[in-house]
């Protein structure tokens, strides 16, 4: 069998980069479609090399979506040229009466795998956000007021965050010799979820699946959401009436406790973890930190990363089904250690128990993923072209 | 009322081992029953028997020197009974025995022996040589031992396993009525029970050491002693120290590793073994009976439990299955690899920042 | 005279770190000669290769920011010959060749592609191993059907491809370079004399062969056996999310296979079933006819690339379980020595610190002294610090019980 000739490779150039036109206009019209449309002489892009198949089924995704991007058929551009980074199919092809004997075999667009399509994501997300290196992070005011009260909060990490954000804003002050020690915990879940999404955002690229696996073969959960360890050395170094376990479902009553602990009013907050941003971050990371370097790819992360892809309410996330067994077992085994404890628990420690409800999913859904990177390279495209506008210069 | 010294002089693999981790686990209850267990400095009494003993034990015995001086001046300092306790005492030559016993001159000193059916004992004892970087097949082993019971009675096994010899060396001068042999229940019944009978020798309730110890020194599967003997072979010759083959093969590999692996093949005794183990059994218990020295437990427990060898179940402790001796092979290569990749820090250390903490 | 690149893009396993280790050792007498290999550490070319192309590779990757411009820049500076070779390059996206190939160039750059080739029977078994020496765990059986499966939707199917499948590779890379600056390099067949490879080569990037020769201390990539890979494919499966990436690449990669099981192979060498040989034989004949009307430039003979008589074919998916415990004791062994070279380590270290502590002690009420009272002190009940005590006493060597 040879191979295509010349000029059906010329004829199957010219209608990918047609498709690649039409597209370019904010056309949904799969490849399929296309190919059935009658030929119009439509403006091509250059003459690089053709543009990838994820890459034009994520622009035609991105035309789809919630609303309308403006100046889409610069971003179109942008996706198209934006290599596929690390490891995948290679350069599939689009499907063509000719058969190939060589190379990926022809896949229709529309039906690649969500996996293909986030890799492409990821490098175009990488992409617009490598300008944002450039920019030096913010430095935050430290105001010294002794004679404000202490806290000190320790535990699931985006509950602290966002808790160690809103008493500050109260205007109280942390640590300090006479702190009131708070160890933030909820379901176990939510626990391994906040830490997953703390490593991420520190740069590992692990899955959801593998932080499990890991915890499950060691038998050791990550010391920084072991709660029980961390109040009992606390209350063992400090003054065990000084400590207390704060448990609940949401970061919101999570505040409410400790400020009533602490006598402040409590105020609302957002979401913790998001386990859909998460995962793509997890994509992102690799591609974005070669290009930046690890220092300013954690910068940018910290800052612009929540703005993007946070706020979602998405379902939490159960442990998964081959580690399930080994959850709950971990999770009663904190509990009754929770309630053995010197210290004050406030909520039930009962809570911390993985659910082994059958109606929760225990993985990220890539398709959900996917649906969500879609938001993502929206709003930075719009960052992007904000920044380029402010600096006077093209995209 | 002279106060007594009971001196638990063996016999190795008869649950010694746990017998004196019960001892320490429980120190201060017993000793508020009025029994002492000494304290030593590596916490069991192996030096003090070893510094007696004068046996070659590799890197150690210099280390052992004066530990058993040391141990008889906490016996004298304690008031009350004292109970030492260790296996290898069961070496001592006569000459060894009697500077033994001018140390506890005044004291009424009682000898107790915990002893094991030979059909268990056998396939222990080659175990533990296998851990000690032993390489013999359990077939040579078993001949080496039987034949030596004529020709040799000073080889280790029958020093230390062939009671009415070690009774006799150890019993010099006491009255019947002082010497306990313990006899070691069969398979089947809870392992208290030994600690039970332990405790009535001594004087104490057994009720009241509660704290738990579980299985000190789990014996190992033919599979699984296959790995380890293969292991001693290819070592030979490869310059690993005594520090590193202790910790990594007796620790990591044999009891951290391969002990806790399911449905192990015990080691049993050839067909052919039978009636010589079954004579000399028969001859130790007309000892014992006629020597009219306490028995704690039952004679009949000294009776080796012949398995039935046509039912096709018995496997020769030197050709385990391929595969289960591939697994725990296996096994044991992974767990080595995770004890050097060192993903904790090492005890010294890890103790050292504790230290520093206060 | 126009300025040459020579991009040496693979395969894998065809002896390309010969070649490397060739390159970087003569740096300084190519430079001589007017050629460049421009790199300051050996695996400066992979690190940019990863770079280029985006890829993740168990955390090494972190070292990888930013070379492949570094690399392409000393490539543009020079004024003559300048070669990039890593195989990993085997496996770019035609968007990653096309930036790749811009970077190189400066107004008047001829660039060259080479790529060496071996028949793929040799190839799947290679790239198997390979796969379990960086901890995967697929077995060969699973390996062989993701091969075989014409979407190649599984990651192991497209990598393998990507970097193995010659026509395809040339296509991507050469498909913008005039046919005569595309070179394929056959590797002959076993039982050539083995520097006809290097010959070959040699001829491509304008070099007379026999003014080079390798030093002794070169990378062997010695193949495993049948028994020994699935030993090491077994512990992968014990080990994997207990061992981090840089202790396996020490360990297992490092010391246990390269230094142990690979100088000692004592079981048959891999090779493939029957009906695979007979696919693989196919489609290796349909990419010779393919080859033939390209009009590449063909250094040996593209009959190289048809796969030779199979050898026996052993599972190693099933190996002898007699052989696969003996090579698992020796295993074994070969970790328990190592063990012991590294304890020696620690205790060396720890002598150091003795020193630096007798240094430091000067007073009595000095934190380190009171840490050793205290050691003591918690040596008479606790087994652990006793055991530190030991330590701390053999190396100090002394005997008595005082401090």
């Amino acid at each position: 069998m040879s191979p295509m000739d010349a000029r059906d490779e010329a004829a199957y150039a010219a209608r990918v980069r047609a498709w690649a036109g039409d597209l370019r206009t904010g056309s949904t019209r799969t490849w399929r479609d296309f190919l059935d449309a009658p030929v119009t002489d439509v403006q091509t892009a250059d003459d690089g090399p053709l543009p990838g198949a994820a890459q034009l089924e994520l622009v035609r995704r991105l035309a789809g979506g919630d609303g309308p991007i403006p100046r889409f058929a610069e971003l179109a551009d942008l996706v198209a040229t934006t290599a596929g980074p690390g490891r995948g199919l290679v350069d599939a092809p689009l499907p063509w009466p000719s058969r190939r004997t060589v190379g990926t075999p022809a896949v229709e667009p529309d039906e690649l795998p969500a996996e293909e399509l986030l890799r492409a994501s990821a490098g175009v997300l990488a992409r617009l956000l490598t300008p944002e290196a450039a920019i030096p992070a913010p430095r935050r005011p430290a105001a010294w007021r002794p004679w404000r009260r202490g806290f000190t909060l320790l535990g699931a990490p985006t509950t602290v965050e966002l808790v160690r954000g809103a008493l500050l804003q109260r205007g109280l002050r942390e640590g300090g010799s006479r702190t009131t020690w708070f160890v933030l915990g909820g379901p176990l879940e939510d626990l391994m979820a906040q830490r997953w999404s703390a490593r991420v955002r520190a740069g590992a690229g692990l899955r959801w699946q593998r932080l499990w696996r890991t915890a499950a073969t060691n038998d050791r959960l990550p010391p920084a959401i072991a709660l029980p360890t961390i109040a009992r050395y606390v209350s063992d170094q400090f003054d065990p009436a000084r400590v207390h376990v704060v448990l609940a479902e949401e970061p919101g009553q999570a505040l409410a406790a400790v400020a009533e602990v602490l006598g402040v009013p409590a105020g609302t907050l957002g979401p913790t973890a998001d386990v859909l941003a998460t995962d793509l971050l997890r994509r992102v990371n690799p591609v974005l930190g070669l290009a930046v370097g690890e220092e300013a790819r954690r910068r940018v992360v910290d800052r612009v990363w929540p703005e993007i892809a946070g706020g979602e309410p998405v379902a939490p996330l159960g442990a998964p089904a081959a580690q399930l067994d080994w959850a709950v077992a971990a999770g009663e085994r904190m509990a009754d250690a929770l309630r053995a404890g010197r210290y004050a628990v406030h909520g039930d420690p009962a809570l911390v128990v993985p659910t082994r409800r059958s109606d929760v999913r225990r993985v990220p859904d890539p398709d959900a993923v996917l649906e969500h990177a879609l938001r993502v390279v929206a709003r930075a495209w719009q960052r992007y072209t904000q920044r380029s506008t402010e600096r006077g210069v093209q995209p | 009322m002279p106060r007594r010294v009971f001196l638990h002089i063996g016999t190795p693999k008869s649950g010694t081992t746990y017998l004196q981790e019960k001892l320490a686990r429980n120190r201060d209850v017993i000793a508020a029953q009025g029994l002492t267990y000494p304290v030593t400095r590596t916490g069991d009494h192996f030096e003090a028997a070893l510094d007696l003993v004068d046996e070659r034990w590799p890197g150690q015995r210099d280390a052992a020197r004066g530990q058993w001086p040391a141990l008889v001046g906490e016996v004298r300092r304690a008031s009350g009974d004292v109970l030492v306790s260790h296996e290898i005492l069961a070496a001592a030559t006569p000459a060894q025995v009697r500077t033994a016993m001018a140390a506890f001159g005044d004291d009424e000193v009682h000898v107790v022996l915990t002893a094991r059916d030979l059909g268990h004992q056998l396939p222990a004892e080659w175990q533990e040589r296998l851990e000690h970087r032993g390489r013999r097949s359990f077939g040579k082993f078993v001949t080496t031992v039987s034949e030596a019971r004529r020709t040799n009675p000073d080889l280790w096994f029958w020093r230390v396993q062939a009671i009415p010899d070690v009774l006799t060396r150890w019993g010099n001068g006491l009255p019947p009525e002082r010497i306990h042999v313990i006899t070691v229940p069969q398979p089947g019944e809870p392992q208290d029970v030994l600690w039970d009978r332990m405790a009535s020798v001594v004087g104490v309730d057994p009720a009241a050491a509660r704290v738990e110890v579980t299985d000190a020194n789990p014996s190992l599967g033919i599979a699984e002693t296959a790995v380890i003997r293969r292991l001693n072979r290819l070592l030979v010759g490869k310059g690993v120290p005594r520090e590193v083959y202790v910790d990594l093969v007796r620790e990591v590999i044999a009891h951290d590793t391969l002990a806790g692996r399911p449905d192990q093949i015990r080691a049993v005794l050839p067909e052919s073994c039978w009636p010589f183990v079954e004579a000399v059994t028969a001859e130790w218990v007309d000892w014992i009976e006629g020597a009219g020295v306490d028995v704690v437990g039952d004679l009949a427990d000294l009776q080796p439990r012949r398995p039935d060898y046509t039912d096709g179940t018995w496997v020769s402790p030197d050709h385990p299955p391929a595969e289960l001796v591939a697994d725990a092979a296996l096994e044991a290569l992974a767990a080595v690899i995770r004890d050097i990749a060192p993903t904790h820090r090492s005890p010294v250390r890890r103790l050292a920042s504790r230290l520093i903490r206060g | 005279m126009a300025r040459k690149v020579i991009v040496h893009v693979g395969a894998p396993k065809t002896g390309t770190s010969f070649v490397q280790d060739l390159l970087f050792g003569a740096r300084p007498r190519l430079a001589g000669m007017g050629i460049c290999y421009p790199a300051d550490r050996f695996d400066a070319h992979f690190l940019a290769a990863l770079d280029l192309m985006q890829l993740t590779w168990g955390g090494l990757e972190r070292e990888a920011g930013g070379s492949w411009d570094r690399l392409a820049a000393q490539v543009r500076d020079w004024p003559e010959t300048a070669i990039v070779s890593h195989e990993i390059l085997a496996t770019a996206s035609r968007a990653h060749v096309a930036k790749a190939l811009r970077s190189l160039s400066t107004g008047d750059t001829e660039i060259h592609v080479v790529l060496t080739a071996r028949d793929l029977v040799r190839q799947i078994p290679a790239e198997w191993q390979e796969n379990v020496k960086h901890r995967r765990i697929v077995k060969y059986a699973d390996f062989l059907a993701h091969l075989q499966d014409p979407s190649r939707q599984h990651g192991v199917a497209s990598w393998f491809w990507g970097v193995q499948e010659v026509p395809d590779i040339l296509d991507r890379w050469g498909s913008t370079l005039p046919r005569e600056r595309v070179h394929l390099v056959t590797v002959p067949p076993p039982g050539s004399p083995p520097d006809l490879l290097w010959h070959r080569f040699a001829q491509v990037l304008g070099l007379d062969p026999d003014e080079f020769v390798l030093e002794d201390d070169v990378r062997t990539n010695a193949s495993l056996g049948v028994a020994e890979a699935a030993v090491v494919r077994r512990l992968n499966e014990q080990v994997n999310g207990v061992v981090p990436n840089h202790h396996y690449r020490a360990i297992v990669r490092e010391a246990l296979v390269h230094q142990n099981l690979s100088r000692d192979r004592r079981s048959a060498r891999l090779s493939v079933p029957p009906e695979v040989w007979a696919w693989a034989a196919d489609l290796s004949r349909s990419w010779v006819s393919d080859l033939a009307l390209r009009g590449y430039d063909v250094v040996g003979d593209l009959d190289d690339l048809l796969p030779a008589e199979p050898l026996p074919w052993v599972d190693p998916d099933h190996p002898d379980v007699e052989e696969f415990s003996d090579t698992a004791v020796r295993a074994l062994t070969a970790m328990t020595v190592e063990a012991a070279r590294l304890r020696d380590r620690e205790v060396e270290l720890q002598h150091d610190i003795e020193d630096l502590i007798d240094k430091l002690d000067a007073a009595h009420s000095t934190p380190i002294y009171k840490l050793k009272q205290r050691l003591v002190a918690k040596a008479r009940t606790s087994p652990l610090a006793a055991r530190g005590l030991g330590i701390y006493r053999r190396l100090r060597g002394r005997n008595s019980r005082s401090t």
